[in-house]
């Protein structure tokens, strides 16, 4: 990171992220944008409750195919529902969904990648061929499998199997690049220093190379939340992903949604909107992280 | 080179028994089998056991999974993917006939992509900060968050609610009728070749960008070259390599990534079929499906390598 300052007493967190918070917005204007749409969807979907006018499951057969007006802003669907309630809770689910499996892919692929870096040798070799078989895998593929292996297993009305199979493809290509970026952190002399003191694998991984990685992984994270909503939204589309009833946007797609799209294009549009709408600002805010962080990380 | 390419090609021998015990184990977790797909029994219908036992033993499920595996590998070198559990045909027939559609359409849109992310991307360079680098960074950042299925709806409902005209529902093979064939992929070419142009667009700027700032570039300034040419000659073959990366990388995922978008246009692609096999848990198939897409992606990625080394001369390969 730039910009570290050498003060004899290091001021509380809350100011260094206040610090860095406000360094951050007058650097990276396109980033801020990206920031602000996201803290926007995650508000929404957080409070989704208060925020959302309708009940996103409540059936109306009295309004099918309402065109957007006062009432309903983004019309409602074949069976009478507000849309943009649905797309309000369907953003909760992409949020959880998205962000879950990024955390997820990408701690296992970090650990994978410092393992494979720090032990080095036969190890490294195992690991890395283990991972040319995952990467191998075409990432859409990987994920039907893994779906259909593993089932459904909802936890808060979230299916964590879909969880685990937006983020198993993602730990090869995480692995990686965390591999590649730990390789020079393995042979720092703080690094020698602690085998010395006689720590074991597990500490000198986790407290000592870790903390050094935590800009390729904040970047890493960032672009792969996009890539999960992505991800996410494709699985429901083609019916293996999320389940009716719970709101997801690409579940509002799919199906016979298709075949009302003459008559009513608003059920098409406004879905396909989030997410370009969300995958955009994450997209903007990991590049603007990227440039912040370290402008030279290549993935 | 040939020696290169010879110890690689071995290299992947390793990797595809590893992706071909993978995927065996992994349908065979999958609660339920296509038996009781077949027979409904999920839906409650009532079939004999021993009907289903005997179906189960007719396709061969019934024998122990050591032998089955040995089988299954077995059939892998020989090139032989075994036969269909739902079609009782032989899956490398089936994924052969349904192979050019999803090819032609993954071709096609590379070629679109390149066609268009070329020039722009060269564009958004020389005028690095302009309007027109604004306007290609716009385009290219909607190019990669807009989902290729949902801009696939989007054209599938443009071109009937305002040119009245759908795509025609028949495949036909390119030297058969080119103009129905075209008429039918290229549509979904242009929905999942967007994300590629942006892609190849973003990696030329950014290539070209570092290229510009070369010493090269500014001895061919020096001595007074046409800028055009020094952008053309001098810049782009050189900021044209870590793009061949990008497109080969892609162009081998896009065999598994058309798989929605050919569900958007109801081709009866690759992609259509690895989603049926799925659904139907026709284990030969998913097992198959994922060997050919697997040897394809090496392949693709060997094919980069060597091009790399072979338009760039720094490259040594070890």
């Amino acid at each position: 990171m730039s910009n570290v300052s050498a003060s004899l007493s290091a001021p509380p967190l809350y100011k260094r992220i206040l610090h860095a918070a406000s360094q951050f917005v007058r650097e990276q204007p396109f980033g801020t944008v990206g920031a602000l749409v996201i803290l926007t969807i995650g508000f929404a979907g957080i409070f989704a409750e208060w925020v959302a006018p309708y009940d996103p499951l409540e059936i109306n057969y009295m309004s099918t195919f309402a065109p957007p007006s006062l009432e309903h802003w983004m019309g409602t669907d074949d069976f009478g529902r507000d849309i943009l309630s649905r797309l309000i809770y369907g953003a909760r689910t992409a949020m959880i969904i998205s962000l879950s499996a990024s955390l997820i892919g990408c701690s296992i692929g970090g650990i994978v990648g410092m393992s494979s870096a720090y032990f080095g040798g036969r190890v490294d070799f195992i690991i890395q061929r283990l991972m040319d078989v995952l990467l191998s895998f075409p990432i859409i593929v990987l994920a039907l499998v893994v779906v259909a292996v593993l089932g459904r297993n909802p936890v808060f009305g979230v299916d964590m199997n879909l969880v685990l199979a937006i983020s198993i493809p993602m730990i090869p290509k995480v692995s990686r690049v965390i591999r590649s970026a730990s390789l020079q952190i393995a042979v720092m002399p703080y690094v020698d220093a602690a085998r010395a003191l006689g720590f074991n694998h597990r500490r000198i991984i986790l407290r000592h190379m870790a903390p050094n990685l935590v800009a390729p992984f904040l970047i890493l994270l960032t672009a792969y939340i996009a890539q999960a909503i992505l991800l996410e939204a494709a699985l429901s589309f083609l019916g293996l992903g999320v389940t009716e009833p719970t709101p997801a946007w690409g579940l509002m797609l799919s199906g016979n949604a298709s075949q009302f799209f003459l008559t009513a294009p608003w059920v098409i549009i406004f879905p396909g909107l989030a997410i370009s709408l969300s995958v955009f600002a994450f997209n903007l805010y990991g590049d603007a992280m990227r440039d912040w962080l370290d402008p030279k990380f290549k993935f | 080179m040939l020696k290169y390419a010879a110890k690689r090609i071995l290299m992947m021998i390793p990797t595809l028994l590893g992706v071909a015990i993978l995927i065996f184990i992994l349908v065979r977790v999958v609660p339920g089998d296509i038996v009781e797909i077949k027979y409904g029994s999920a839906t409650g219908s009532l079939v004999p056991q021993d009907i289903m036992d005997a179906e189960r033993a007719r396709l061969g499920l019934d024998k122990p999974y050591a032998l089955q595996l040995v089988d299954w590998l077995w059939g892998v070198v020989r090139l032989d993917l075994g036969t269909s559990l739902w079609t009782e045909k032989p899956v490398i027939h089936e994924i052969a006939s349904r192979m050019p559609i999803t090819l032609e359409t993954a071709v096609l849109s590379t070629l679109m992509a390149i066609l268009v992310a070329v020039p722009l991307g060269t564009l958004a360079a020389v005028y690095n900060g302009t309007v027109i680098d604004q306007v290609v960074r716009v385009l290219t950042i909607g190019g990669i968050a807009i989902p290729s299925f949902w801009l696939g709806l989007l054209i599938l409902m443009t071109l009937l609610a305002v040119f009245h005209w759908a795509p025609p529902l028949a495949f036909v093979p390119f030297h058969k009728d080119p103009v129905q064939n075209l008429s039918l992929l290229f549509w979904p070419a242009v929905s999942v070749g967007y994300r590629l142009a942006s892609l190849i667009a973003r990696m030329i700027r950014s290539s070209l960008l570092e290229v510009m700032n070369e010493d090269y570039i500014r001895t061919a300034r020096a001595k007074g070259v046409r800028e055009a040419l020094v952008v053309r000659r001098h810049a782009l073959r050189n900021a044209l390599l870590p793009a061949i990366t990008v497109i080969g990388i892609e162009f081998a995922l896009l065999i598994g990534g058309l798989v929605v978008t050919e569900q958007v246009f109801n081709l009866n692609g690759v992609g259509r079929l690895f989603i049926d096999a799925v659904q139907r848990s026709d284990f030969m198939m998913i097992q198959g499906l994922v060997m050919v897409t697997a040897v394809f992606f090496m392949l693709i990625n060997l094919i980069v390598d060597l091009l790399y080394a072979a338009l760039d001369p720094r490259i040594e390969l070890e």
